[in-house]
């Protein structure tokens, strides 16, 4: 695991409610530049790992570091460069604009630049124009509107906690390309968690399992790879490219007949884009 | 601070209820002025210092705590600008600070109303009687920010805002009546030692001349001791995401 770059470096976190130990030593990394996914099943630890990081929860040892301080003066001055999605965290009689004008002044954002500001976040997750109160919005227009509050201010690292919980297939894809916008474009780190593997495989670059408490292995893209020994060929001839390849020494281990999945048909269906 | 304390003021006067409420409690001093007839004067005083020192009390701390306390809660907010990187001790007292601005908007507004009224029906009221209606208004604003306060440990404490609501009730309705009645049927002052009492004595003493030294023990006790707790307790508070 490379820390040289790490804007967030967790080492050693313990945590504990009580007698119930929640993080047992958790060690983390994440690089500048990173789209970070941190997997786990329902209670593994994840959102104990963020609220540590947020400073929601004092944790009871080791070493947390956010923009290369430790110092807790410099870590609560440096949670100024994170943005974050953990769950709606709006005022229901607001509108969206009104929600984001609240959180714009409470993050310092000068008045004169509010307005360009919301607009700017709300054309990004294409909430714009929507004027009615939050309290009306669907689950995905508020999942949207957090992730929206998240990003104004443009802010360095981006943490996104089960960003695409309860959304359907259309939503997952627009949050998936939208995370990959956001660290690609506007050059955020993404710290992004979930419980399903599918849709943060196609998302992060680099990837923490957590289990019970700890963070069992890091692993990246490369390391996905290497474990990958199929490789997809479209071909016009099966039988004669098998018996080519046996010609040529190379044996086939496997023919799997691959199935449109469920998300084939329903984007073929529907339209809209999917991965 | 300054912009956290600017944000919530300006969602909170977002809120139509706030401005309804207002009416209500303007059009309510309107019909009690229009309705005076040949009551002295001071019994005048008497049924305006009552409207501002338990109908009006009740009714603008409700919703202060409701605004403040309770819109936070809902909208988890609290932990949303700790996570940015507001340090507890100022969210804290950003929301003091806000429980006491919107307390004097409120006297701010019904007191001049109530004053405008006087005037208009040329109601014989003194220079003095009226500035001690003012003072009167203003040691409620104290008196307010108090029973805020105690809210807001509740609602710290018990992390529920329902809790902080009665507590509020408790505190404006019941303990008031509660030891007015004590001292009434069973001469006992136990009022004395509350806000509500400390607040009534200390007008008394102000308006006889004296020091009001009972403003001291509301704002060093139940202002400043009940802050200092609620910023102690929050300070190590796990909060939820």
């Amino acid at each position: 695991m490379s820390a040289e770059n790490a804007v967030i470096r967790m080492e050693n976190i313990y945590k504990s409610y009580g007698k119930h130990d929640v993080l047992k030593g958790v060690t983390l990394a994440v690089n500048k530049g990173d789209i970070y996914g941190l997997i786990g099943k329902n209670g593994a630890g994840k959102t104990t790992i963020f609220k540590i990081l947020l400073g929601l929860s004092e944790k009871n040892g080791g070493m947390l570091s956010i923009a290369g301080s430790s110092n807790d003066r410099e870590l609560a001055a440096n949670r100024r460069k994170i943005g974050f999605f953990v769950g709606h965290s709006f005022f229901s009689y607001l509108s969206a604009k009104e929600n984001l004008r609240y959180y714009a002044t409470v993050k310092g954002i000068p008045g004169r630049e509010q307005k360009k500001e919301i607009e700017r976040v709300l054309e990004i997750v294409n909430l714009q124009g929507v004027k009615k109160p939050v309290k009306t919005y669907s689950l995905g227009m508020k999942q949207r509107l957090g992730i929206a509050n998240a990003i104004l201010g443009n802010p360095e690292i981006l943490i996104l906690d089960e960003p695409t919980n309860g959304l359907d297939p259309q939503g997952i894809a627009d949050v998936r390309h939208l995370v990959r916008r956001l660290n690609e474009e506007f050059g955020m780190t993404v710290i992004v968690s979930s419980h399903i593997l599918g849709e943060l495989e196609h998302t992060a670059h680099r990837f923490g399992i957590v289990n019970e408490g700890i963070v069992v292995r890091e692993i990246t893209e490369d390391d996905l790879k290497e474990k990958n020994r199929a490789v997809e060929i479209s071909v016009d001839d099966l039988e004669k490219a098998k018996e080519l390849l046996a010609a040529g020494g190379v044996k086939v281990l496997r023919e799997v007949e691959e199935k449109a999945t469920l998300e084939d048909f329903y984007f073929s269906l529907i339209g809209g884009e999917g991965e | 601070m300054r912009k956290l304390i600017r944000a919530d003021l300006r969602r909170v006067c977002r809120k139509p209820s706030m401005w309804i409420l207002m009416a209500i409690m303007i059009i309510v001093q309107f019909f009690d002025v229009l309705t005076i007839t040949d009551e002295p004067m001071e019994q005048v005083l008497t049924s305006a210092r009552n409207r501002f020192g338990l109908t009006f009390m009740l009714i603008i701390t409700i919703f202060i705590a409701i605004s403040v306390l309770s819109n936070d809660r809902n909208s988890n907010s609290w932990a949303y600008d700790i996570g940015i990187g507001i340090g507890r001790r100022k969210l804290i007292w950003a929301k003091a600070i806000v429980f006491v601005i919107l307390m004097v908007i409120f006297y701010a507004v019904l007191v001049p109303e109530r004053l405008f009224f006087y005037a208009v029906t040329s109601l014989p009221l003194s220079g003095r009687q009226l500035s001690l209606l003012v003072v009167y208004a203003g040691l409620q604003v104290i008196r307010g920010v108090s029973v805020l306060i105690i809210d807001m440990l509740v609602d710290i404490l018990t992390d529920s805002t329902a809790l902080a609501i009665l507590a509020n009730v408790a505190q404006v309705v019941f303990i008031t009546l509660g030891t007015r009645m004590a001292a009434l049927f069973y001469n006992v002052n136990i009022g004395d030692y509350t806000p509500d009492g400390l607040v009534e004595n200390a007008y008394n003493n102000i308006a006889a001349g004296r020091f009001p030294w009972q403003l001291i023990v509301v704002l060093l006790i139940y202002v400043g001791a009940v802050f200092a707790v609620a910023a102690a307790v929050f300070r190590n508070k796990e909060l939820q995401l």
